[in-house]
């Protein structure tokens, strides 16, 4: 069995090391990144750089691209997060009533994560609203957020924290990402006569899109304590 | 009405929202939520008839999500390849009024909600798939739809959905990947995402980079529409799923591995010197895939297994049609995506109508259904007769054109392939045939067993007769589909 196995890791490394080979030739021939003529950075993104800010509405540019021009694209990532926890909630185990207790730690440890709670929750707004100028936005405040929830549930156990909302409210919190967002879009249909456009006048583009940010925010760290919630089995649908 | 632009993003904004709402607004509720979900498919497919018949009146067409110009924005089209979602929400619906009472017994009460949300998910990332023209966006409604489908398998209570369902996740998530970088390298060497922008700036003659593309692009592609032989996860994943999922998998979620494909192709027009050796070698897969499993189709016992491999088989035949790259073999292999979704998601119903009610899966264990159960039993008999390719029923138009089209290339091996592929599916369609009307019952379940309730039966019944009058409308279908044809593979004879 032990031989084998042996074998098996062996011809596996060799499959492994025979299509590594073509991938790195290739990836090498690829034109070299960051020198300025490559076309990666010549031709569509030439124009972002040149006139992003201005048209996309953000001087965090990447925010610009994810928000305004691709929109469709974010608003598709948004989807699959949420479906992410459909799915784990589709097959994840019985609902257990009480949940699973909370696993000693030590009080140094349950002090700190406590007393930082407020605190991450501060900075991932701040990433969050800040996501037009600064690098940030949504996403990685969703997960600062999401991750600050999954601390506390380590520490206090599960139930407490998934407690803190009722079921159905934390169901409409993990949709506020695709709701605000298709909310949005509809916005932009009705103010500019494009789904999913965003108005030319600044403020109320700036305002639509730190809604958005918020929206894919919350969104996202409420899907991501969903997620560990739906594993611990606390809460489920 | 029909003109109004803004269809073509609700095409699959629409299922996507409706789907998302689902868990939210009918939470414990399974069958309000079946109720609108099946409204949410209905109104979608009255979406893609809308499309449709844009399409017939004034030909291709493009929206401008946001506003942007194509290449800085993404651009939706809806061409005849996009005009697949006709088919898919007339298959998604009918599926979902299948689930009704199916899924009642099938999955746990209150999940039911989130299968029905599920399914519409499934359904808005297979439209964003077919109507989008932008790489970056083709990949992501490629998630959607692929993270949805697995779930939904694993949602069957069978212990083996789990296992099946891992299978498929992982090939998927490595296909997925295989695609991205892809995306990545075409945007490396072209700066662009939009498809028809790509096309016209890739350099298709330099060997490796695009090679590199081409390469992880077909091989993504194949594992999703499981060609031989990355086929292996598929027999797991549509027999263990329920079956309305396993009708949804086989008819759309496999052809949309076909469609990245034809995508591909249109990306590489031009490329002859790379795309010549991946269209012989498609040719070969696809024929070892139509005999391996039409073969593997016969040796089965259960009922939803040799479906799925009958699946492979078909799946073959595409690909034979696609890689022959003649303009009849193409237009047939096209024509045959859609045949095939209607006569296959007519089969998985009906198979699925007979496990809900008699329990049984065993082909030797369903003799004497067709006294029973003599609706269900009909439309599994049709559609299996219009399978194996009897002319004029659906199965013969696209077998034909391939077969036509081989000639054309001087393959006629390829015509004796398929010949045999077709006996043998002729040869396990009369199997069972035989055992639903002409063996005396054999188990208790089957003696008592009464027809399913109409929403069950009629849904079966409407696929059968479809796949026989879509072999009736073959001559203006491959004529539908001819600019397509022209459009992946520039002029071809």
């Amino acid at each position: 069995m032990n031989a084998r196995r042996r074998t098996a890791r062996i011809l596996a490394f060799a499959l492994l090391a025979a299509l590594a080979g073509p991938l790195i030739h290739g990836v090498l021939q690829l034109p070299a990144p960051g020198s300025a003529d490559a076309p990666a950075h010549a031709n569509v993104t030439a124009n972002y750089v040149e006139r992003g800010a201005e048209s996309g509405g953000a001087e965090n540019l990447v925010t610009g691209v994810l928000l305004n021009f691709r929109a469709l694209d974010t608003f598709g990532e948004v989807i699959v997060i949420f479906t992410a926890w459909l799915a784990a909630a589709a097959v994840a185990g019985a609902v257990s009533e009480t949940g699973r207790r909370a696993i000693p730690v030590s009080p140094v440890v349950d002090y700190v994560i406590r007393a930082l709670g407020p605190f991450i929750a501060a900075f991932a707004l701040f990433v969050i609203v800040n996501g037009h100028v600064l690098p940030g936005g949504g996403f990685q405040g969703g997960v600062v957020l999401g991750a600050m929830l999954i601390l506390l549930s380590l520490v206090l156990g599960p139930a407490p924290v998934a407690g803190a909302f009722s079921a159905r409210h934390w169901a409409w919190l993990r949709a506020t990402g695709v709701l605000v967002f298709a909310a949005t879009a509809v916005i932009g249909l009705a103010l500019t006569g494009h789904l999913f456009g965003l108005p030319a006048e600044p403020v109320l583009r700036k305002s639509l899109m730190i809604v958005l940010e918020l929206g894919i925010g919350i969104g996202g760290g409420a899907v991501l304590a969903g997620l560990f919630f739906a594993v611990s089995g606390v809460q489920r649908s | 009405m029909i003109d109004w632009p803004h269809w073509l993003p609700l095409l699959a904004v629409l299922p996507l929202v409706g789907g998302v709402l689902t868990p939210l607004l009918f939470h414990r509720l399974p069958n309000a939520a079946c109720f609108w979900a099946a409204s949410i498919a209905a109104l979608t497919l009255a979406v893609a008839v809308a499309l449709l018949v844009r399409l017939l009146a004034s030909g291709g067409f493009g929206y401008a999500v946001g506003g942007w110009l194509p290449q800085y924005g993404i651009e939706l089209r809806f061409d005849e390849i996009g005009a697949l979602a006709v088919a898919a929400g007339f298959i998604a619906l009918l599926s979902l009024v299948f689930s009704r009472h199916y899924v009642a017994r099938a999955v746990e009460p209150d999940r039911a909600p989130l299968y029905y949300a599920l399914v519409l998910i499934n359904l808005g990332g297979l439209n964003g798939f077919l109507v989008t023209g932008d790489l970056f966006n083709l990949f992501v409604f490629m998630e959607i739809f692929s993270v949805s489908a697995y779930a939904l398998v694993a949602m069957a209570r069978a212990p083996i959905a789990a296992l099946a369902a891992l299978k498929y996740l992982l090939l998927g998530a490595l296909s997925s990947l295989l695609v991205l970088f892809s995306v990545g390298v075409v945007f490396a060497m072209t700066g662009t995402l939009n498809i028809e922008d790509a096309a016209v700036l890739l350099d298709a003659s330099s060997a490796m980079p695009a090679g590199l593309a081409l390469a992880g692009l077909a091989t993504g592609f194949a594992v999703k529409a499981a060609l031989f032989p990355v086929h292996f996860w598929l027999p797991d994943a549509h027999a263990a799923a329920p079956a309305p999922v396993s009708a949804i998998l086989s008819a759309l979620v496999v052809k949309a591995g076909v469609v990245g494909l034809l995508r591909t192709l249109e990306l590489f027009a031009g490329g002859d010197d790379l795309l010549q050796p991946l269209l012989t070698l498609i040719v070969w897969l696809g024929a070892l895939g139509a005999l391996g499993g039409a073969l593997m189709a016969l040796v089965q016992r259960d009922i939803k297994r040799m479906l799925a491999y009958s699946t492979v088989a078909n799946i073959g035949y595409i690909f034979i049609g696609l890689g022959l790259a003649t303009a009849s073999a193409v237009s047939g292999a096209m024509v045959h995506s859609v045949n095939h979704a209607v006569m296959k998601s007519a089969l998985f119903l009906a198979a699925g109508a007979i496990i809900h009610r008699t329990g049984l899966r065993n082909i030797d264990d369903l003799r004497g259904l067709g006294r029973r159960m003599p609706i269900t039993a009909f439309g599994m008999a049709v559609a299996l007769i219009a399978l194996s390719g009897v002319p004029p029923a659906a199965g013969f138009v696209g077998k034909w054109q391939i077969a036509l089209g081989a000639l054309e290339a001087g393959q006629p091996w390829l015509v004796a392939v398929l010949v045999v592929a077709g006996i043998v599916v002729l040869a396990f369609g009369v199997r069972v045939i035989n055992a639903l009307y002409f063996r005396p019952p054999a188990r208790v379940p089957v003696a008592s067993a009464i027809e399913v309730p109409a929403s069950m039966w009629l849904p079966v019944l409407l696929l059968a007769v479809a796949s026989l009058a879509l072999g009736l409308a073959g001559t203006p279908m491959l004529a539908f589909v001819g600019p397509a044809v022209q459009s992946v593979y520039g002029t071809i004879p």
